[in-house]
């Protein structure tokens, strides 16, 4: 191979890499808000339904003409907010009415999942062809929006639940709070369009404590330039009434759209009148459930296993990458991983894929296969459950089943050598090992903490480790193979297992250039490598 | 229902038109994606903020804006880098995206994120936007002459650095 033919191939396989990539990207929405923008194929030349609604609607309620059933249901809205005085719409009285509304819910716990069914209108024309679009979408949430499943979840956003306790308890002050994502030298425009889009969020992905909702629609009520309006959504021909910010020279308008009769949440809008362009968003239906998957209400609060493995997955998400690792390791790297255990210390090496492992024996390198053989003589995990490649599978998503119930079902058809088979003890050994033993992407092993916790019989209990470090365990009520998965008590990370009686933490996990090597790999996000 | 703003009138448009390519572009060159969408959607602020409105196809600009943004990104998060000892990157790809390419392409994308940024920048414009030499001239402000040499440096450090990894 000539240098230039390699310079060649060098040159074709970027381009792939990064078509490929930017493809990938593109699929799963990079850029793109998909609830706004529909895809760019042309849909089949129907009447606009936001163009189609709101001019009829809006000019009826402007000319107060109850023409039909649904603007006999706008005229309620009349009624239903001015239940004493001929007082006019105001966005104080709005905001009162959903503020005495939020103080009237249940505070729940922020381990409470949250089922939502929502649909999403979009349209907006461009150039000779208007593009519109439709789509039903259903996600469970924790309240505090840690824990996710199906579906995506704004969790980058303005606040994390847990900041929102800190949050000052004034309306004037809540909102020079959530206007602090605007520029320091931004107009008073600028600053009440972030603080009304901050609150949007809020009210859209948690479900904030009841005396913080109630003061963030008092914070909306004293925001300059707001409007209200009552209107009919283009959705599932839902009534709404809506704070408005209206459309400025920098921003479309936007809307934050309560249900007329009960004064909750019910979703949200963006109109662009110049472009006729805009999106809707309503919540079909939320529910309190008692688990991801279950669309059945239920005000049970989530069990300590449950809080535990939300919160384990939050951490595996939040701290990915692992270190200054950019991208997972690919399946052959070398991970040196250090091992406290309650029979010794020991450091073994294994590839991210779990294909080859090695540890020193009597002070010689044993590098073996992954069988049951060499997991005893490298003291690793078991060699059960489902592969690497099964797991993450090179340019496709896995086959293994996202929805608990069969997840649950395929790790138990694993036979991983343990007795309790009836007790889903596979299931858990299955876990054990591709959490601990696999590097690779942190979203799988999501659903699998979570899955641990269906586990009958689990418990969890505060623990101090072999390391001395205080850790969380879930207990599994099983004779042998793995009965304890532990995790740091203030990071909620994962730090080992006990199996068959051995408490096994894994102190150090780093990528080295092969079996037997301390020498870190230089990654390109690693300080000073990098520049090379 | 990550908070953003929809801009109004034809900027609005060229945002929704090339928003998603200058993310992708922005996330190639920094290694970083969430930084990415932050050099974009400061790109579009300033652009409005000028309210001027520019004639003809307005994609070189906004390319070569995006490209000046993640430097100054660069720069100052290399002085962040000093003050804080450890931070923690968010990948041009999710963790669930980067299991969705094969090994073979993840190291590409590895050898390619470990290059000196300036040979990134031409690498990416090139190979991802497919850019002609002049273009990429253009772009980043350097004569043609440059670009080609950057191009050649580039993938042979590529080449290398694959090679030692398989």
């Amino acid at each position: 191979v000539t240098r230039q033919d390699e310079i060649t191939r060098t040159a074709d396989r970027l381009r792939d890499a990064l078509g490929t990539a930017a493809d990938v990207m593109a699929g799963t929405g990079i850029g793109l808000r998909e609830d706004h923008y529909p895809e760019r194929p042309a849909l089949p030349p129907t009447p606009n339904p936001l163009a189609r609604v709101r001019p009829g609607w809006r000019l009826a309620w402007r000319l107060g003409v109850a023409a039909s059933a649904a603007a006999a249901l706008v005229a309620g809205i009349i009624v239903a907010l001015q239940p004493s005085a001929p007082a006019a719409l105001t966005v104080q009285l709005l905001a009162d009415r959903a503020s005495a509304a939020a103080l009237a819910q249940p505070t729940v716990s922020p381990g409470q999942w949250v089922y939502r069914k929502t649909e999403t209108d979009s349209v907006f024309p461009h150039a000779k062809k208007t593009f519109q679009g439709t789509r039903i979408g259903e996600t469970w949430a924790t309240a505090d929006g840690t824990a996710y499943y199906a579906g995506s979840h704004g969790g980058s956003g303005i606040d994390t639940y847990v900041g929102l306790a800190s949050l000052p308890r004034n309306p004037a002050a809540l909102d020079a709070y959530l206007e602090r994502g605007a520029a320091a030298n931004a107009d008073a425009s600028h600053k009440t369009g972030t603080a009304f889009v901050a609150i949007d969020y809020l009210l859209s992905s948690y479900v904030p404590p009841p005396a913080l909702e109630a003061e963030l629609y008092q914070a909306l009520a004293i925001l300059p330039g707001l409007q209200v309006d009552s209107h009919v959504t283009a959705i599932d021909g839902r009534v709404g009434v809506a704070f408005v910010f209206p459309q400025t020279s920098w921003s479309v308008e936007q809307e934050i759209i309560l249900n007329p009769s009960t004064f909750a949440y019910l979703g949200e809008a963006d109109w662009d009148a110049a472009q006729g362009s805009g999106m809707e968003s309503a919540l079909l239906q939320r529910e309190y459930v008692a688990g991801p998957g279950s669309t059945q209400p239920s005000l049970t609060p989530p069990t300590a296993a449950e809080l535990l493995a939300e919160q384990a997955y939050a951490a595996a998400n939040a701290s990915w990458p692992v270190d200054d690792w950019p991208l997972t390791p690919l399946p052959g790297s070398w991970i040196l991983r250090k091992l406290v255990t309650s029979s010794g210390d020991v450091t073994i090496w294994a590839t991210a894929d779990d294909l080859e492992q090695a540890s020193y024996v009597n002070g010689t390198l044993q590098v073996c296969s992954r069988s049951a053989a060499c997991a005893a003589s490298t003291q690793w995990l078991m060699p059960a459950g489902p592969s690497y490649a099964v797991m993450s599978p090179p340019d496709s998503p896995s086959p293994l089943p996202k929805a608990l119930p069969q997840l649950l079902a395929t790790l138990n058809s694993y036979s991983t050598g343990c007795t309790d088979v009836a007790g889903d003890c596979n299931a858990v050994n299955a876990i054990a090992n591709m959490v601990t033993g696999y590097v690779t992407s942190p979203s799988a092993p999501g659903n699998w903490y979570l899955l641990l916790a269906e586990i009958p019989g689990v418990t969890v209990q505060h623990v101090t480790d072999v390391t001395g470090q205080a850790d969380v365990a879930l207990r599994f009520p099983f004779s042998d193979g793995v009965t304890q998965i532990l995790f740091n008590a203030s990071t909620d990370k994962l730090v080992g297992y006990v199996r068959n009686g051995t408490e096994t933490v894994i102190t150090k996990i780093a990528q080295v250039t092969g079996p037997g090597s301390v020498t870190t790999t230089c990654t390109p996000n690693t300080p000073g490598c990098a520049a090379k | 229902m990550k908070p953003t703003y929809r801009l109004a009138g034809d900027l609005g448009e060229v945002f929704r038109e090339y928003q998603a390519e200058l993310v992708r572009l922005a996330a190639f060159i920094l290694g970083d994606r969430s930084t990415g969408e932050d050099v974009v959607q400061d790109v579009f602020v300033r652009m409005h903020q000028r309210e001027h409105s520019q004639d003809g196809d307005p994609l070189p600009y906004l390319r070569a804006a995006v490209v000046n943004g993640c430097r100054s990104m660069l720069r100052r998060r290399r002085l962040i880098r000093r003050h804080a000892e450890r931070q923690s990157p968010c990948p041009p790809l999710t963790a669930e995206e980067a299991a969705m390419l094969s090994e073979d392409r993840r190291q590409v994308l590895a050898a390619l994120a470990a290059l000196p940024p300036r040979r990134r920048e031409v690498l990416v414009l090139r190979f991802y936007l497919e850019l002609s030499e002049a273009e990429i001239a253009a772009t980043l402000g350097i004569s043609p002459g440059t670009v080609k040499s950057t191009t050649a440096r580039g993938l042979t450090a590529l080449a290398r650095t694959l090679k030692e990894k398989s």
